[in-house]
């Protein structure tokens, strides 16, 4: 018997009868959709307020990539007499008598039997190629380099109790999209008034979404649906060291995030997870702090909030790359509206007249990310797609397609740039 | 309701299943395809730019899934593991043909190394040419070519003969893959 390939494969995928329940959470699926494009539009051209933890709208995009409002050094192939760098210039945190996991403390008197119930890798905001259907518990590795200075992390967890309570409701769900939008709505009026540069299309989409959503809250109030109801939820911390010395903190839900936002995803495995915002900044010690992480690797350890810190898990390590502008370009390269992150150029070709193409290593799993934060940061830039495959921005007199790629081992981004 | 939000549940309605499956060709695991899928429709209507149609929002998916895919058995190459728990089975020749087609040529594609599974699921699902399948997934035409040929001919190890009634100009048809 011969087997048409074509008409099974097709068969297998649609030679049945639609039915059963739908094979994702709809609801879920949509609350984190809304999440994301909230994230999109609360940040569009916010720039210097991504303080950690205190809004999750725009956290990522907020802080944008390690270079977005610093003058990088250049690169040291192509200006061997800068030696400067900007790693000189931090000092992380040290306080002998800080307690045991708090900002400057040293970890290693704690570290005892790590948790076998508590893992963490990166999650897909930062590694695009994150897979999510693991079947147990991740264990303590090497996460990776990440342009950025935000790190999204996905912790998981195999015990049940973690997320104990009922799911998200629409309702709850559109509550918490409209909370966040509000508060990010909230923030970039108080930068114009306190004289910052706020575009007035980023603060025009901010009032449509919470105009949208007030209207969609209400409207789902009156039909009578009811909200999540409180529920107890495992809080972690995340703990970010080197030398043993804690440099940066984390903790899970954030303050001021509720409940039914918080609710941790249930997977097919049977494992828990949620994902933790990890600013790259040092922690503070006696008013000193907030700063980039200098280049090296960390360690980063994760605990319940609560338990004994003898249960720190890990490290999972994570690499912060070194921070050298791309030089090289030639003279009539639109570099004030094309701005790029921190890398080498490998090739250039092109003109003005017909437009770029430029390959640049950058070292970081989310180099895609950090490219497009950087482009939809350019004044009166519009984001047309952003999604694993690619980011399409379009700015000033040009038309930018990035998208990641590799060339001879090493991560690279490949920019084509026409005229628009 | 958003008009991105209809279209997420039209496409979820509709085509859900069928997207499930789909993901499943390519993980060879329906629980790892769910959350596959999960994935590739929270980064697809998490975008900015509005999806509002369902034809076009289940081919964008469809890609979304490839490339999660792909870019996570980058570094997880676990179909070695099970690769030698797939058995040739016997031939059958009954009314169940077509299910048993369908059970056998799943078993078969999950014994293939994740690439030439993309390969397969791009060329005979998907009908792409190979210079399509090289874009796609950024390879060049000749390795097409040899991972499409490769995937056949371990298909056939397992299946016996395989054809395609969809052949079109400038694919590799399976005469041509062998």
């Amino acid at each position: 018997m011969t087997i048409d390939l074509s008409a099974a494969l097709h068969d297998l995928v649609d030679g049945h009868r639609p039915g059963g329940p739908p094979p994702v959470d709809v609801p879920r699926v949509r609350s984190r959709a809304r999440r994301r494009r909230a994230v999109h539009v609360g940040a569009v051209g916010a720039v210097g307020v991504g303080t950690a933890g205190a809004v999750a709208i725009g956290a990522m995009y907020v802080t944008g990539t390690r270079d977005a409002r610093i003058v990088l050094p250049a690169d040291p192939s192509t200006a061997p007499s800068d030696t400067a760098t900007l790693d000189s210039l931090v000092i992380l945190p040290s306080d002998p008598s800080a307690a045991p996991g708090e900002c400057g403390s040293n970890i290693s008197p704690l570290l005892g039997t790590p948790d076998p119930t508590l893992g963490m890798r990166a999650s897909a905001w930062s590694d695009p190629s994150a897979q999510s259907g693991e079947r147990s518990v991740p264990q303590p590795r090497p996460l990776g380099a990440f342009a950025s200075s935000t790190v999204y992390l996905d912790v998981v967890s195999s015990l049940p109790e973690d997320g104990a309570g009922p799911p998200s409701t629409e309702l709850s769900s559109t509550q918490d999209t409209l909370a966040m939008v509000e508060q990010s709505y909230s923030d970039r009026l108080a930068e114009r008034d306190a004289g910052e540069a706020v575009k007035q299309s980023v603060l025009d989409d901010l009032a449509g979404a919470v105009e949208s959503l007030r209207t969609s809250v209400e409207q789902k109030l009156a039909a009578g649906e009811e909200t999540a109801p409180p529920t107890a939820l495992a809080r972690v911390r995340v703990l970010v060291t080197q030398d043993d010395r804690v440099v940066a903190t984390a903790t899970l839900p954030r303050e001021g995030q509720s409940d039914a936002d918080a609710a941790w995803d249930r997977t097919p495995s049977g494992l828990l997870r949620e994902t933790v915002i990890l600013d790259l900044v040092t922690c503070t010690v006696d008013g000193v702090g907030g700063e980039l992480l200098p280049t090296g690797t960390y360690g980063a350890l994760v605990v319940r909030d609560g338990e004994p810190l003898t249960g720190l898990t890990g490290p999972w390590t994570i690499v912060v790359p070194p921070q050298v502008a791309v030089s090289g370009l030639p003279g009539d390269f639109p570099t004030d509206v094309v701005p790029m992150p921190p890398g080498r150029l490998l090739s250039v070709s092109g003109d003005a007249a017909t437009g770029w193409e430029v390959q640049i290593s950058v070292e970081g799993l989310d180099r895609l990310n950090a490219a497009a934060a950087l482009l939809t940061d350019v004044d009166d830039a519009e984001e047309e797609a952003l999604d694993p495959l690619g980011a399409t921005v379009i700015v000033p007199g040009w038309s930018v397609h990035v998208v990641p790629a590799s060339a001879d081992g090493q991560m690279t981004l490949v920019y084509r740039v026409t005229p628009d | 309701m958003a008009a991105w939000e209809q279209v997420l549940d039209d496409l979820v309605q509709v085509r859900g299943h069928a997207l499930a499956r789909y993901a499943a060709l390519l993980t060879g695991s329906r629980a790892e395809a769910e959350d596959l899928l999960q994935e590739a429709l929270v980064r697809c209507f998490g975008q900015v730019r509005p999806l509002r149609d369902v034809v076009a929002a289940e081919t964008y998916v469809r890609r979304a899934m490839l490339n999660v895919f792909l870019d996570g058995h980058r570094r997880r190459k676990r179909w070695t593991g099970v690769r030698h728990l797939i058995a040739r089975p016997a031939q059958v020749e009954s009314p169940e043909a077509a299910a048993a087609d369908r059970i056998s040529v799943e078993s078969a594609l999950a014994s293939l190394r994740p690439r030439l599974r993309a390969c397969v699921v791009l060329r005979f699902y998907d009908d792409l040419t190979v210079p399509e399948i090289a874009q796609r997934l950024g390879l060049a035409e000749g390795t097409v070519k040899r991972y499409l040929s490769d995937a056949v001919g371990r298909l056939e190890d397992v299946l016996g003969p395989v054809m395609s009634s969809s052949e079109r100009p400038d694919t590799v048809d399976i005469k041509e893959a062998r």
